[in-house]
C-alpha cells in the first residue's frame, strides 16, 4: 500500500465517522472496551475466544468472500502459528515478538507452499485440497511428537515461568489485546474490500476468465488474498496461544474450526464487511454459553442447529443474516443525522453496512 | 526368506484392508460420477453406518457382516431422503452452495451422534479368528471385508452395465443435457444415484465396525481417505477406484510397518493433491491418450 493510497484510506474512514454506521460502529466499540467492568470474568473469557475465532471468520471472507476461493483449510495457518510460537518460546527460548514474527512468517511461507499448487484447481477441487492439509498437518504434529509434544499438546507455562511478560497479563488485558486485533481485522477487511485488490479479488471471483482478459494478473491476486487470509488467521493462532498457553493438534489443526471460519461469513453474508462479524458474534458466544451452561452436548446440539440454519440459508437466503438485520438497522441508520460536509454522497456502496455490530 | 515373508504379509494385510477402504470410497465416486456433487459429508455416512451397526450388534447380537443387510437398504432410504431435503435445492446452485450443504450435513450428524453417543470410542469384540496360508496370516474378519467388498463392487458393476436403471444412471453420468431428451428423468436417477451412492457407504461403514472403532469423529478420516481414493482412481470410475483403493491400503500397510501409522495420512494426502493439479493441468489427459495411442496401434500391429 502506497503513502498515498493509505492516506486516501485513511480519509475513506473518516468520511466513514462522519456517518450513523461509522459512529454507530465506534460507539458500540467504546462500550465493548469497557464491558470487562461490567460483566462477569467468564463472559469475558467467552469474549476474548469469540474475537479470536472472528480474526479467523474475517479473514476466511477475504480468500472466500471476496476472492471465491472456498477454502476449508485455513487453520493450517491458525495452528503453524500457534505451534511455531510455542515451540521458539518454550524449546528455544526466543522472546515474544522475534517468536510471533516468525510465526507469521513461517504461515506466509505455509501459505505459499499451499497457494502455488492448489490456486491451480477451482471450485470443490480446492476446498478438497485446503482441507487434506489441515488433516495431514495433524498427522504431522502427531508424528513430530519430540517437537510438538504430539497427542499430548504443548504447554507454553514453561515460558510463562521463564517471566514472558505477554504470558502474564491480566484477562482484561488480554481481552482488550484480542478486541484489538477484532478491530484491526476488521479494518484489513475494510481495505480490501475499497482497495484494488479487493476489486480484482471480486472480478476474478464472479468470472474468472473475464478478470483475465481485462488484463488482472488472476494467480497474483489470489495469492495476495490468500497471504492476507493466512497473516490474519495466523494473528489469531498468536492470540490463542498467549491467551490459552495450551496447544493440542486436535483443536488447533482442527476440521471443525477449519470448517467453522467459514461456516460464520456465510451464515452473516458471505463477502461483505458485516457478514463475518455478525456471524462471529451471533454463532460462537451462542454456542459457547450452550456449552458451559447446560454441558458439553449442548454444544453439539447448537452445532447441529448451526448444520440447519445453514443448510436453510444455503437453500432459501444464500445472502445470509445481514439482509434480515438490515431491516431494523437500515431505518434506524437513516433516522440519525450525518456530521460534517454534506458532499460525502458519494459511497452509495450500502452493501458495506457494518449496522448489527454488537 | 524371512524378508519375503514379511513382504507378502504387508502386501496380503495391506491388499485386504484396501477392499474395505475401496468400498467406503464407492458411494463418493457414484454420487460425484453422476451427480457431480463433492458429497462432503460421505465420511459422516460411514460414521452413522458403524454406529448403527454397533448398535445392532449390542443389542440384537447381529454380526457386522450380517448388519450389512439391514444398513445397506435402510441407507438407501436415508440416501434419498437426504437427497430430497438438501441436495435436489443446491443441485443447480453455485459449486459453493453444494459444498456448505454437505457440510451442513456433516455438521449435524457428526454433532448429533457426540450428543447422542458421547465422545467415546466404540468397537465390537468379534468372535472372528485367523489362518495362515504359506507362512502369511490371514484375519478372517478381513478376508470376509474383502470378499463383501468384491462382490459389492462386482455387482454395482453389472447393476450400471446391465440394467435399464444403470444404463440411465450412465447416460446421466455421461452428457446430462443429452440424457433428458432421450426420456431419462433426471430428478429420479439423482435421488436414486444418491440413495444407491448412501447405500454403498451403509454397507461399507457396516462391514468396517468387524475390524475397526467408531467416535463422532471417525468421519473426518473416511471422508478425506475417500477422497484420496477417488481421485486416484481417476474421480468417477468404478473399477479405478476399487484398485486404487487396494493401492492405497498396500501403501498404508507398508508406511504404518516401515515408518509410522502417522505419516502415512500426510504422505496419501500429498499424492492426492499431486493428483489433482497433474489432472488439472491435463498431464494425465495426455499420459492417458499416450497410453490409448500406444495401445491401440499395438492392436493395429496384431
Amino acid at each position: 500500500m502506497s503513502p498515498i493510497n493509505s492516506l486516501r484510506f485513511a480519509s475513506s474512514l473518516v468520511d466513514d465517522l462522519r456517518q450513523p454506521r461509522g459512529y454507530l460502529t465506534l460507539l458500540v466499540l467504546l462500550v465493548a472496551s469497557q464491558l470487562p467492568r461490567f460483566i462477569p470474568s467468564e463472559y469475558v473469557h467467552m469474549l476474548i475466544l469469540t474475537y479470536i475465532i472472528g480474526v479467523a471468520a474475517i479473514a476466511w471472507n477475504i480468500i472466500g468472500g471476496f476472492g471465491g476461493q472456498f477454502s476449508l483449510g485455513n487453520s493450517v495457518f491458525f495452528g503453524v502459528s500457534a505451534y511455531t510460537l510455542g515451540v521458539l518460546m518454550v524449546q528455544f527460548e526466543f522472546g515474544f515478538v522475534p517468536a510471533a514474527l516468525i510465526a507469521i512468517g513461517l504461515s506466509l511461507v505455509t501459505a505459499l507452499l499451499i497457494g502455488y499448487p492448489s490456486f491451480q484447481l477451482t471450485g470443490h477441487y480446492f476446498a478438497l485440497a485446503t482441507i487434506t492439509v489441515v488433516e495431514g498437518m495433524r498427522f504431522l504434529v502427531r508424528y513430530f511428537n519430540d517437537f510438538t509434544g504430539g497427542a499430548q499438546g504443548y504447554s507454553l507455562v514453561p515460558a510463562l515461568t521463564r517471566g514472558v511478560t505477554v504470558l502474564d497479563l491480566e484477562r482484561n488485558t488480554y481481552y482488550l489485546i484480542a478486541l484489538g486485533l477484532f478491530v484491526f481485522a476488521f479494518l484489513v477487511s475494510v481495505w480490501v474490500r475499497r482497495s484494488k485488490v479487493g476489486y480484482f479479488l471480486m472480478a476474478l471471483r464472479d468470472d474468472q476468465l473475464a478478470a483475465a482478459s481485462i488484463g488482472i494478473n488472476v494467480p497474483r491476486f489470489k495469492m495476495i488474498g490468500w497471504i492476507v487470509t493466512a497473516c490474519l488467521t495466523a494473528l489469531a493462532g498468536i492470540m490463542y496461544a498467549v491467551y490459552i498457553q495450551f496447544l493440542s493438534p486436535g483443536f488447533s489443526f482442527s476440521i471443525t474450526q477449519s470448517v467453522l471460519y467459514a461456516v460464520i461469513p456465510i451464515i452473516g453474508g458471505i463477502g461483505t464487511i458485516a457478514g463475518p462479524v455478525i456471524g462471529t458474534l451471533l454463532m460462537v458466544p451462542l454456542e459457547h454459553i450452550s456449552q458451559t451452561e447446560f454441558g458439553g452436548t449442548y454444544g453439539a446440539i447448537t452445532y447441529v442447529v448451526y448444520g440447519i440454519i445453514l443448510i436453510l440459508l444455503i437453500i432459501y437466503a444464500p445472502e445470509g443474516l445481514r439482509p434480515k438485520l438490515k431491516v431494523v438497522a437500515d431505518p434506524l441508520a437513516n433516522a440519525l443525522p450525518t456530521f460534517g460536509d454534506p458532499s460525502s454522497d458519494d459511497d452509495p456502496q450500502s452493501d458495506e453496512s457494518e449496522s448489527g455490530d454488537d | 526368506m524371512a524378508d519375503l515373508a514379511l513382504f507378502a504379509q504387508l502386501i496380503v494385510s495391506g491388499l485386504l484392508s484396501g477392499g474395505m477402504l475401496a468400498l467406503a470410497a464407492l458411494g463418493l465416486t457414484l454420487i460425484f460420477g453422476v451427480l457431480d456433487v463433492v458429497n462432503f459429508a460421505h465420511g459422516t455416512y460411514v460414521m452413522l453406518a458403524m454406529y448403527a451397526s454397533y448398535w445392532a450388534w449390542k443389542i440384537g447380537g447381529i454380526d457386522p457382516f450380517v448388519a450389512t443387510l439391514l444398513v445397506g437398504p435402510l441407507f438407501f432410504v436415508f440416501g434419498v431422503i437426504c437427497e430430497r431435503l438438501v441436495i435436489q435445492p443446491v443441485i443447480d446452485r453455485p459449486m459453493y452452495a453444494q459444498v456448505f450443504g454437505t457440510v451442513g450435513l456433516l455438521w449435524i450428524f457428526e454433532n448429533g451422534a457426540l450428543a447422542l453417543w458421547g465422545p467415546d470410542t466404540k468397537s465390537i469384540t468379534s468372535s472372528y479368528g485367523g489362518f495362515s496360508v504359506f507362512g502369511v496370516a490371514v484375519q478372517e474378519s478381513r478376508l470376509i471385508g474383502f470378499v463383501i467388498a468384491v462382490v459389492v463392487t462386482g455387482l454395482l458393476i453389472l447393476f450400471l452395465n446391465r440394467t435399464k436403471t444403470g444404463l440411465a444412471i450412465r447416460a446421466t453420468a455421461q452428457t446430462r443435457e443429452l440424457a433428458e431428451p432421450f426420456g431419462v428423468n433426471i430428478e429420479r436417477i439423482f435421488m436414486i444415484t444418491f440413495g444407491l451412492g448412501i447405500a454403498l457407504t451403509g454397507i461399507a461403514g457396516s462391514a468396517l465396525m468387524a475390524t475397526r472403532s467408531v467416535q463422532p469423529t471417525t468421519g473426518n478420516f473416511y471422508v478425506l481417505l475417500a477422497f484420496v481414493i477417488v481421485t486416484l482412481g481417476g474421480l468417477s470410475s468404478i473399477s479405478g477406484t476399487f484398485f486404487a483403493g487396494l493401492f492405497i491400503g498396500v501403501v498404508d500397510s507398508f508406511v504404518s510397518f516401515y515408518l509410522s501409522a502417522e505419516i502415512a495420512p500426510p504422505i496419501y494426502f500429498a499424492l492426492f493433491i499431486l493428483v489433482m493439479v497433474l489432472r488439472a493441468q491435463g498431464h494425465i489427459e495426455t499420459l492417458k491418450y499416450h497410453l490409448a495411442s500406444v495401445r491401440s496401434s499395438g492392436g493395429v500391429a496384431n
